[in-house]
């Protein structure tokens, strides 16, 4: 994992520049002072303050006390990162050995543990620092300990949560097993697979710990003279800038430099360890698995012997010709969908006439998905949609498709829980659709909203107005998903496996909601789904897809009692089984 | 939510005790005492002022004295300033102090979220870039930096603003400070709500609100937002912690007559019981606020206000 984990790094172009500003930082601060004719602590009275000047080799000017300010300035940088490295180093042992025990040994010991670092948590720990600095003196050694006693309570929390699900992986297990002592698995096995993650926090304590550093000797209570750090440098510069701005500007530029590239090489590595979050990402999350070879022939091998008369090819397969539809709601040609290199629909055409329902079937990656999601322009910035959209018998681009939004075309998504606002009530949900396509607000919204629930049978609709989507129940969610759509009249509405998520009962309930709805409302309906039974009661026609083309359409009667394609033959093959395993 | 709030005061009391039982026994253990003078005192004075401030009693009995006086906000006499209490010193430094911490928070948190937001809505574009390195900028160069660049530029060499001072130049003298104070709070936050609105704007219910046919504004204004905010209320904690640091340095840059001025005074002249006032005081404001912040925290997010 370390190499691509630092290819990636590498490839971030602000991370590679706060590599290298570091690199020339700690270079210049190991032999910077080398180079210069001055020592750090010789004073010239004969040039007190003097401005920055080559002729005399004093290239960043004096300070007060006629002392180089080039050299005391890496001097300081010395101190800086010396003091940086040693304290990380102390909240770095102090913090993994404290997550690790906590985490390890788990159950009263961590809640104890963690407790504790809860309660340090809360206090103003600076404040701590500054007192043990005033009553104990400015002592080096005490204030590594000190900024390393603040610093470690982040990796303790990180460490012990890294522990916990470490602890349950099979490695591990197994030198449980083995017999080795908790110190040997923790040391050994656990804290070497934290790496990572301590590789950053790393990174993000160094510049903090360089902060309270130069805030103490910025204060007074730092570093002692003739020693020096960029804090006491920047202290004394804030006191002379007004005649001396050189005294400011240099260590407070080394300074802010320094500490900008550490927490941008820090952020750098945590976008490396986290591809996830990484800027500019270009597919979305629901196309994990299953992209498209480029040309339509994968996907064949697994079944052989398909009927002569029909082939595989798309141009057979289009239903076009054979399978007309009159006066169609919404037509679709040819259409493919790619995200950047990937095709994920390829050439799909079929119609849909009003009042009528179209199931789409397919194994999860065939693209059914992001065909519905193409159909009102839905598929982010990301998807590059090609192909011709009609609805009505207009052609829309993609500001027409997004018109129908709501108004025309209705959604409803799986998983009910996740497509619902979790911070707003149902009411709020419902009534901002009415207040866009109905015009409705206040007591006529609400009439409005009562009617609506209690048309998708939502039981006591006056109190789930006020609810909030995890209080309700999964089928009372994909209810109220269905009763928001249907909120701005719509004439055609479009399902995403409307019944994955609940159980046999419910289901079947949402279906027998679904076909009363079309029935009453002359709604048209598409339903995406894996589930042939579920298809099977309310579809008239079919398409079935594979890896984004379609291997079979016709009417749904005929499909189910002789499919044409292999790929249909085996899905309902599988279904059957299925349904006489049950 | 009445069981939530209950539990989480329960949870800061221990908290409090420690800050308090770290306090005491600070004071006790520094070297020197509160009648260290450059003459010697007689044995009799020496026994009569130990009396009079109760250092002959036990330990325990100590603590125990000091707790309730605390309790009735009392911190004991400054070492320094002989004629004051350290209630006193608190009572006239901390409106000056709070006055520049809550102008500077409410300058992080609006500058922030607006800045965050626009980056998150323009996010990889020139905006976005831009906007993200001044934060990376902000967050790395720490007040005791900002404030005297920031007085060179505006004070020194352009003349626009006062260096120093707080209540004879009016409201231009609180600009430099509350700038210097809020900024690196403002990329912190800016950052925070960046991150925040962009993985909010990439859940399923989005594409619902999307597929509703909402403007993007309602989108994002009536969907995205308060979610995204979530992690900026709990910021608010350590941001209050920051700034009450922060303005340590700011004070005595800027010649603040605030909390953080005595702070500082008291630490250079080992002023002990005027900065473990300071330290408690301020320890139990950090304290409670975190309270609050949890509080409504708990209230803006249902799934915890009606658990």
């Amino acid at each position: 994992m370390r190499a691509p984990l630092l290819q990636r790094l590498l490839a971030d172009r602000a991370a590679r520049r706060a590599a290298l500003t570091l690199l020339v930082v700690a270079l210049a601060v190991l032999v910077g002072p080398a180079l210069s004719p001055h020592a750090f602590d010789t004073m010239d009275f004969e040039r007190i303050a003097s401005p920055p000047s080559v002729a005399a080799a004093h290239w960043f000017g004096t300070d007060s006390l006629g002392r180089d300010l080039f050299v005391r300035t890496l001097e300081g940088g010395r101190i800086s990162l010396a003091v940086g490295l040693t304290a990380t180093l102390v909240s770095l042992v102090v913090g993994v050995t404290w997550g690790a025990v906590a985490g390890w040994y788990g159950g009263r010991i961590d809640a104890l543990m963690m407790r504790t670092v809860d309660v340090l948590y809360a206090l103003p720990f600076m404040f701590f620092v500054i007192l043990l600095m005033v009553f104990f003196g400015r002592d080096l050694t005490l204030m590594f300990v000190a900024i390393g006693a603040v610093r470690w309570l982040d990796m303790a929390r990180i460490v012990r949560g890294q522990t916990l699900s470490l602890r349950e992986r099979e490695f591990v297990q197994a030198a449980v097993a083995l017999g080795a002592s908790d110190a040997r698995i923790v040391f050994r096995h656990v804290v070497p697979n934290l790496l990572g993650v301590v590789v950053v926090y790393v990174t993000l304590t160094v510049p903090q710990v360089i902060l309270v550093e130069s805030f103490l000797s910025f204060l007074g209570l730092g570093v002692q003279e003739p020693a020096t750090s960029w804090g006491m440098l920047v202290a004394e510069g804030a006191r002379e800038m007004e005649s001396a701005w050189w005294m400011l500007v240099f260590p407070a530029a080394f300074l802010a430099l320094t500490l900008r590239a550490l927490n941008t090489l820090g952020d750098g590595l945590r976008d490396a360890l986290d591809p996830s979050d990484a800027v500019g990402e270009a597919h979305p999350p629901a196309l994990a698995r299953g992209s498209l070879p480029a040309e339509g022939g994968g996907g064949s091998v697994a079944l052989a012997a398909s009927p002569p008369s029909t082939g595989r090819g798309p141009a057979v397969e289009q239903p076009g010709g054979c399978d007309r539809v009159d006066a169609p709601l919404i037509e679709v040609h040819d259409l493919s969908v790619r995200y950047g290199a990937r095709a994920v629909v390829a050439g799909v055409s079929f119609a849909v006439a009003r009042g009528t329902t179209l199931g789409i079937a397919g194994e999860s990656g065939s693209g059914k998905s992001q065909l519905l999601l193409a159909l009102t322009d839905l598929g982010g910035p990301a998807a590059e949609v090609a192909g011709r959209i009609e609805w009505q018998g207009a052609t829309t681009d993609a500001a027409a498709r997004r018109a129908l939004r709501g108004a025309r075309i209705g959604y409803v998504f799986q998983d009910p829980l996740a497509a619902l606002n979790p911070y707003l009530t149902v009411g709020v949900q419902l009534g901002e659709v009415l207040a866009r396509h109905a015009g409705l607000r206040g007591a006529p919204a609400r009439a409005r909203a009562l009617e609506l629930l209690e048309q998708v049978r939502v039981p006591d609709p006056a109190s789930q107005l006020a609810a909030y989507p995890h209080q309700l129940s999964g089928g009372q969610r994909q209810r109220v998903l269905i009763a928001m759509a249907l909120a701005g009249n719509p004439d055609l509405l479009l399902l995403d496996e409307p019944t994955t998520a609940l159980d046999a009962t419910v289901q079947a309930q949402v279906l027998a909601l679904l076909a009363e709805l079309q029935q009453r409302l002359g709604l048209t309906l598409v339903i995406v789904s894996h589930d042939l039974g579920v298809l099977a009661a309310l579809a008239d026609r079919m398409v079935v897809m594979r890896e984004g083309r379609v291997v079979e359409a016709g009417a749904a009667a005929a499909l189910y009692a002789a499919p044409r394609s292999c790929y249909a033959r085996t899905l309902l093959d599988a279904a059957r089984r299925l349904e006489a395993g049950a | 939510m009445l069981r939530y709030a209950l539990r989480r005061l329960l949870h800061a009391i221990p908290t409090l005790l420690v800050l308090v039982t770290i306090a005491f026994f600070m004071v006790r253990l520094a070297p020197g005492g509160p009648f260290d003078t450059e003459r010697a005192l007689s044995p009799e004075v020496e026994a009569n002022l130990a009396a009079k401030y109760h250092l002959d009693e036990p330990l325990g009995a100590q603590y125990l004295r000091y707790l309730s006086d605390l309790a009735r906000g009392d911190f004991g006499p400054s070492f320094q300033y002989k004629d004051y209490s350290v209630t006193e010193l608190i009572a006239a430094g901390f409106p000056v102090s709070l006055t520049l911490g809550a102008l500077a928070m409410l300058l992080a948190v609006l500058l922030g979220v607006a800045a965050g937001a626009t980056a998150a809505l323009h996010r990889g574009r020139t905006l976005d870039r831009v906007l993200m390195a001044a934060a990376m900028t902000g967050i790395s160069v720490p007040n005791f930096v900002l404030a005297p660049l920031l007085v060179l530029g505006f004070a020194v060499l352009l003349g626009w603003l006062p260096a120093g001072g707080w209540t004879e130049q009016g409201a231009s003298a609180l600009l430099l400070p509350v700038v210097a104070l809020a900024l690196p709070q403002v990329a912190y936050v800016a950052r925070l709500t960046r991150g925040a609105l962009l993985e909010v704007l990439s859940q399923p219910w989005i594409r619902t609100a999307r597929a509703k046919g909402l403007t993007e504004r309602e989108v994002v204004l009536h969907h995205a937002l308060k979610p995204a905010l979530l992690p900026v209320v709990s910021y608010l904690g350590p941001a209050l912690a920051a700034l009450v640091t922060g303005s340590v340095v700011v004070e005595q840059i800027f010649g603040i007559p605030g909390l953080g001025r005595y702070f500082v005074q008291g630490a250079l002249n080992r002023d002990y019981t005027l900065v473990v006032g300071v330290v408690v005081f301020y320890g139990a404001i950090v304290i409670a606020f975190n309270l609050v912040v949890d509080l409504a925290y708990g209230w803006l997010d249902p799934r915890v206000r009606l658990r």
